[in-house]
């Protein structure tokens, strides 16, 4: 009986967490589609207030993806310049979240397709291997160490990127996208453009093998 | 009769993504499955962790520079669009002009610039810039102090380029400037006060 009742509470405290989520969410993307409806008309500084609400987010997923900050700090440049190019298609139906996401995606895979031409190797994944990556490709400024930086040097964040390293470049982008940037499964069919069976079944061994990688981590908790 | 759910619900379930009736209908169901309910805690908590540890959005460096590049960019494509594209010419007109009226151009040209070499532009003449391929678009002057705003003018009385930032801190008067720049003596601005030293030093 108590079991029941302890298994209903939790239950509810990981719906209440996620509905709380979503209400504050709901009202930003509210304000997205206003800021995008005057982008639309022209209005750069809109456009540039979309901008700001999102390069870090997608900064992050890029980072994530080419670990390399100076390539992710170019390609999230690509990313709201195609958008730019793109908005008058834009149409409401998604969150312009998870269509910057969209775009990002095919940037990020355009580049290492670019890339792998370039270096006329061989076809493999290696390409968002950090050591891999000519640092010279591209003009970008220098980087100092941020405040953010200071963080990810904390161990565990040190071992899930390790973990995340290990898996397939569509397996970390699932992951990244669900467990990090919480798109539901139909977000993620669409920005990865494969179907719903697909993403659940990459991310069922996605996280099989994160969840092993990671479970000192859990029993210690 | 089986009333197991399909993957995909039981994937959404665990998710946390189910909603209303399906949400209701699933919980009902795994009030008797313990396993199910201790998969989707293990999940919650593994969201949980990753979650914790990878933030989902990061300040990326230079975030200021970084717009400024990003409407640089959107400025760039649009003057790349509205560029003329050059008139397509039939092969009989490309070759009639070859033959005939490149060399008479070429002769204009030759004459013409021979005539300005001998008499100069005349008072009325002014040199003309080419004017701007978009007018409309304007270049941003990027200040990497937060704060600061910079804008721009051409001043036509001074024959200047003026840049004005506000927001930039006073300069004290007690700022000793020779000891922040480098300034050249007057032998070493003059490079012909050299030549004359030297010039005066062998009539001795």
């Amino acid at each position: 009986m108590n079991k029941d009742h302890g298994d209903a509470s939790k239950s509810e405290q990981g719906r209440t967490k996620s509905s709380s989520k979503k209400d504050e969410a709901s009202g930003d993307h509210e304000e997205d589609f206003r800021l995008v409806a005057l982008a639309q008309q022209g209005d750069m500084s809109a456009y540039d207030e979309l901008v700001t609400r999102h390069r870090g987010k997608i900064y992050a997923m890029i980072r994530n993806m080419v670990k390399n900050d100076a390539d992710a700090w170019d390609l999230s440049q690509d990313v709201f310049i195609k958008a730019w190019k793109a908005l008058p298609r834009f149409e409401a139906r998604a969150r312009f979240s998870t269509w910057l996401f969209r775009i990002s995606h095919n940037v990020v895979y355009d580049w290492v397709r670019k890339r792998k031409i370039e270096s006329a190797g061989e076809l493999n994944d290696e390409i968002f291997d950090r050591d891999r990556i000519d640092l010279s490709a591209r003009t970008a400024p220098a980087f100092v160490e941020s405040p953010d930086d200071a963080l990810s040097n904390s161990e565990l964040r040190e071992k899930i990127s390790a973990a995340l390293e290990t898996l397939s470049p569509e397996h970390r982008e699932a992951v990244m996208l669900k467990d990090v940037q919480g798109l539901s499964y139909k977000e993620i069919a669409d920005v990865m453009e494969c179907t719903l069976g697909t993403v659940m079944s990459r991310l069922f061994y996605a996280r099989q093998k994160l969840q092993n990688l990671l479970k000192n981590e859990y029993e210690s908790r | 009769m089986n009333t197991n759910p399909d993957e995909i619900k039981l994937a959404l379930w665990l998710d946390d993504e189910l909603t209303g009736s399906e949400f209701a209908e699933m919980e009902a169901w795994a009030a008797t499955q313990p396993d199910q309910l201790k998969a989707r805690e293990e999940l919650r908590e593994y969201r949980s962790i990753l979650s914790a540890h990878m933030p989902a959005s990061e300040e990326l460096p230079y975030p200021d520079f970084f717009n400024s590049r990003v409407n640089q960019g959107i400025r760039d494509t649009q003057v790349a669009e509205t560029k003329p594209v050059a008139p397509t010419t039939n092969p009989a007109g490309s070759s009639f002009w070859k033959s005939w009226l490149m060399p008479v151009a070429a002769c204009a040209g030759m004459v013409l610039a021979f005539s300005i070499g001998r008499h100069g532009f005349g008072e009325s003449a002014s040199i003309v810039s080419n004017p701007p391929l978009n007018p409309s678009v304007n270049p941003v002057v990027y200040t990497p102090e937060e704060g600061v705003n910079a804008e721009w003018y051409a001043s036509t009385g001074a024959d200047a380029t003026v840049i004005v930032l506000a927001g930039v801190s006073a300069i004290p008067d007690s700022t000793d400037f020779s000891q922040t720049v480098y300034v050249p003596t007057i032998r070493e601005a003059d490079r012909t006060a050299t030549r004359e030293l030297e010039g005066a030093e062998t009539i001795k």
